[in-house]
């Protein structure tokens, strides 16, 4: 074999070798990047307003009652944690995409997937926000019969982003669920009833 | 090196028009978008299944309507428009389900479905055709909405390849006054 010819292959292998290299390092570098940036939840402002992704929302206050908003009393013991806050749509649209705002983290509820809205200005379901214009919005969660009334809650605020093209129809839309950050507070005592059965 | 350079000339060319044919195609949501068909208030616009005439549009900050045998009462922090419509099947029998009004920066807002359950509503209202139907379209909007505004009118809610009339208002809404109150059922009936 001639000298070019080992000098070829070893070129070769130094070349491999460096590429190699340089992905398993980026690779590493972008999964650390990742974790890093997963485990920084910050802790949100109650009292203030939040932007999340479609949604500016501020949080009031929370409080437990055996009533829905809407004036229904609630049935077998249950009860519900209700936080007050206000939204505006930020987006371009009339949008119904509420329900997945803020998630309820603890205590543990039975209606985990979805809480109820409500308008306050109407004490009816809310079924739809304008863009713009802000509104008084009561989220509701039924907490189990047997559990013992909670001192505070932990909500986690959702957002979505928005992509001017999405992958399938190359139109706007809201996507990719992600946590803007969480809230901790007390819980008020409502209509004296919070601590009935716990 | 002559042929080297006029080879390498023609790729560049060949990736500029590429380029160029990929950012300037619409994507699919705007190529199977709406099918608009343009008009003005006051007079009649024709769409595919159906024809839409706007006559007055009266501003109020509160409604009043009765449903299911009790007055309900609707404020806003903005402006309720409410727009006198008659809408009209041409070919066979069908709905609308798409009403929005569309202010001059493109945002769109959707029939209000806080006045759900009045009487005078054409929104989801079963339309014939030959039975021209009069009734109320009612949008709940930030005052700054007004201007310059027009309404889009479909038969489903988000027209993919089919017709949606779009309706210009007209331009002095912003300067028109705001009633305190307006009851749906009477102003439905006025006229």
């Amino acid at each position: 074999m001639s000298v070019t010819g080992l000098w070829r292959r070893l070129a070769l292998r130094v070349t491999i070798g460096v590429g190699g290299a340089a992905a398993v390092l980026l690779s590493l570098g972008q999964h650390l990047f990742d974790r890093h940036e997963k485990s920084e939840v910050v802790t949100l402002p109650v009292g203030a307003p939040v932007e999340a992704g479609e949604w500016l929302v501020t949080l009031h206050g929370a409080s437990i009652r055996t009533t829905t908003p809407d004036g229904r009393q609630l049935r077998n013991g249950q009860r519900a944690i209700i936080v007050a806050t206000e939204m505006t749509n930020r987006t371009g649209s009339t949008s119904t995409d509420f329900y997945s705002l803020l998630r309820l983290d603890a205590p543990p509820s039975t209606s985990p997937l979805r809480p109820t809205l409500y308008l306050a200005r109407d004490k009816e379901l809310l079924t739809q926000l304008q863009p713009g214009l802000a509104e008084s919005v009561d989220v509701a969660w039924i907490l189990p019969a047997d559990q013992p009334p909670p001192a505070s809650l932990t909500l986690s605020v959702m957002a979505k982003t928005f992509k001017p093209r999405d992958n399938l129809y190359a139109a706007p839309g809201w996507f990719n669920e992600h946590v803007v950050g969480t809230v901790n507070f007390p819980i008020e005592r409502g209509d004296g009833n919070g601590t009935a059965g716990g | 090196m002559r042929r080297l350079l006029t080879n390498a000339a023609s790729l560049a060319l060949g990736v500029i028009v590429l380029a160029g044919l990929r950012w300037t195609t619409p994507g699919y949501a705007v190529l199977t978008g709406p099918l608009p068909s343009d008009g003005r208030a006051g007079t009649t616009v024709a769409a595919r299944g159906f024809t839409v005439r706007i006559g007055d549009v009266e501003l109020a900050k509160s409604l009043r309507y009765r449903a299911f045998g009790r007055t309900v009462e609707r404020t806003s922090d903005g402006v309720f428009a409410v727009a006198h419509a008659t809408v009209e099947a041409t070919a066979q029998s069908t709905s609308l389900g798409g009403i929005a009004w569309e202010d001059a920066g493109g945002i769109v807002f959707a029939h209000s479905r806080r006045v759900d359950g009045a009487g005078a509503l054409l929104l989801g209202k079963r339309l014939q055709p030959g039975l021209p139907q009069q009734g109320l379209f009612v949008f709940e909007l930030p005052r700054g909405a007004l201007k310059s505004a027009r309404l889009l009118v479909s038969e489903s809610a988000e027209p993919r390849l089919d017709s949606q009339a779009r309706i210009r208002l007209p331009d002095d809404l912003q300067g028109r006054a705001v009633s305190e109150g307006l009851d749906l059922d009477e102003s439905a009936r006025a006229r």
